[in-house]
C-alpha cells in the first residue's frame, strides 16, 4: 500500500507539473496541516502562519520541477516552507541568531537542569513561544522539524557552532521561563 | 549523550501538531499560481463514469418498462415487501458491507474533488435504488424490479472496485517506469 500511496504521489507531483488544478489541490490537502503546523510553530501568530503557509506552497509548485524524486517530497516541502518562515522572519529584523559566537560560549558551560520537563506540556509550549527569535527558532529546527545543528547551520547561514550555542541558549532561558512562570503561579495561589 | 529535552518533544510530538489549515487558504493559493487549461486527472475513470452512466439510463429504461408491465398488487409496507423477496434482503445484507468498506478505501484519499464524481454517481444510484424501492409498491413487475435493484447494487460495487482498480493500475504503471 505503501508503494502505491508513493507512485500516486509521484503522479500528483506530475499532474501538478502540468498545473493541473485538482492534482496541486490533493497535493495541498496532503500537506497542508502538518506544514501549518511548521509554520505555527515558526511563525507564532496565526496570521503569519497562514501568509507563510499560502507563499510557502506558492513558491512549491511554482519551483516543483527542481524536485528530483531522489528524497521523500514531504521532506522538500517542508523545507520550501521553512526557507519562506526564515525569509519573512528575517525580512521583519526579528532573526537574530548572528550573533556574537563569542558570547555565545558561556551558554555551553551552564549546568544542565531539565526537572522543568515535569511540568505540563501546554506551559512548556508556552514557554518556548516567549523564547528570543533566534534560540526559538534553532530549538524548533531541531527539536521537532527533525535537523541536525549542521543542517540548520546552512538553512540559517550561520556556522554549527552558533546553531549549537542557540540551542544551549534556548534551553537554559525555557528553564529561566518557566521557573518564573512557576514563580507566579506560586503568588496567586 | 542523551538530550532529555529531544527526548521529551519526541514523546510528546503529537501535542505540538495540532493544528489545522484553516480551508480558506487553498483559494489564495491557487490563484497565486500559473493557470493552465484544465486537464482531465484520469480520463479512463471519466470514460468509465459515462459508460456506468448509459449503463444507468439502461436501467432506468428497463424499469420503466416494467412499471408499465406490471399490475399486481402489492404488500402494505416496507417491511411486508422486503421480507416477501428474501433475494433482495439478501442482497442488501451483503452488499451494504461490501459498498461501505470500499467506500471508506476511496474515502482514505482525502481528496474530496478527485472522489466527488465517484461520490456523485454513487449517490445517483443510491437515488434510484430508493425509487425502485418505492416502485415495489406501485404496481410494478416485482421480480423485475428486485432484479434491477440487485444489479443497481451491483453496478455501485463495480464502480467502486473500477475506480480502485484504477489507482492501484496507475501506480503500478509508474512503479514499472521507476
Amino acid at each position: 500500500m505503501e508503494t502505491t500511496q508513493g507512485d500516486l504521489q509521484r503522479y500528483l507531483i506530475e499532474r501538478c507539473l502540468a498545473h493541473d488544478a485538482k492534482a496541486q489541490y490533493h497535493l495541498y490537502r496532503q500537506y497542508a496541516d502538518a506544514m501549518y503546523n511548521v509554520c505555527l510553530r515558526l511563525m507564532k501568530r496565526e496570521e503569519d502562519a497562514q501568509d507563510a503557509l499560502q507563499e510557502a506552497f506558492v513558491d512549491a509548485f511554482t519551483k516543483l520541477a527542481s524536485f528530483r524524486f531522489d528524497a521523500p517530497f514531504g521532506a522538500w516541502l517542508k523545507k520550501v516552507v521553512i526557507n519562506r518562515c526564515i525569509n519573512t522572519l528575517q525580512k521583519k529584523k526579528l532573526l537574530t541568531v548572528l550573533a556574537d559566537e563569542a558570547k555565545l560560549d558561556r551558554w555551553h558551560e551552564e549546568e544542565e537542569d531539565f526537572s522543568y520537563l515535569e511540568q505540563e506540556v501546554k506551559h512548556i509550549k508556552h514557554a518556548i513561544e516567549k523564547l528570543p527569535e533566534g534560540c526559538r527558532v534553532v530549538l524548533n529546527l531541531y527539536l521537532f522539524e527533525g535537523y541536525d545543528h549542521a543542517e540548520i547551520a546552512e538553512i540559517l547561514q550561520v556556522t554549527e557552532s552558533t546553531s549549537k550555542a542557540q540551542y544551549s541558549k534556548a534551553k537554559k532561558k525555557l528553564r529561566d521561563i518557566i521557573e518564573d512562570q512557576k514563580k507566579v503561579l506560586w503568588k496567586i495561589h | 549523550m542523551e538530550d532529555p529535552l529531544k527526548t521529551w518533544a519526541n514523546q510528546h510530538r503529537a501535542e505540538f501538531e495540532t493544528a489545522t489549515a484553516p480551508d480558506h487558504l487553498w483559494e489564495k493559493i491557487h490563484q497565486g499560481l500559473p493557470q493552465a487549461a484544465p486537464v482531465p486527472l484520469r480520463p479512463a475513470a471519466r470514460k468509465l463514469h459515462t459508460v456506468w452512466r448509459v449503463a444507468a439510463v439502461g436501467l432506468v429504461l428497463v424499469v420503466a418498462s416494467a412499471l408499465w408491465w406490471g399490475n399486481r398488487p402489492q404488500p402494505a409496507s416496507h417491511e411486508q415487501w422486503l421480507a416477501q423477496y428474501p433475494q433482495l434482503q439478501q442482497a442488501e445484507q451483503q452488499y451494504d458491507g461490501v459498498i461501505k468498506a470500499k467506500l471508506q478505501q476511496v474515502k482514505q484519499h482525502h481528496d474530496q474533488r478527485l472522489i466527488s464524481e465517484l461520490l456523485g454517481d454513487i449517490e445517483a444510484l443510491e437515488l434510484e435504488y430508493q425509487g425502485l424501492k418505492n416502485d415495489l409498491n406501485d404496481g410494478a413487475n416485482n421480480s423485475q424490479v428486485v432484479a434491477a435493484m440487485i444489479e443497481n447494487y451491483r453496478i455501485r460495487i463495480m464502480l467502486l472496485e473500477e475506480f480502485l482498480k484504477e489507482i492501484d493500475k496507475e501506480a503500478t504503471d509508474h512503479e514499472k517506469v521507476i
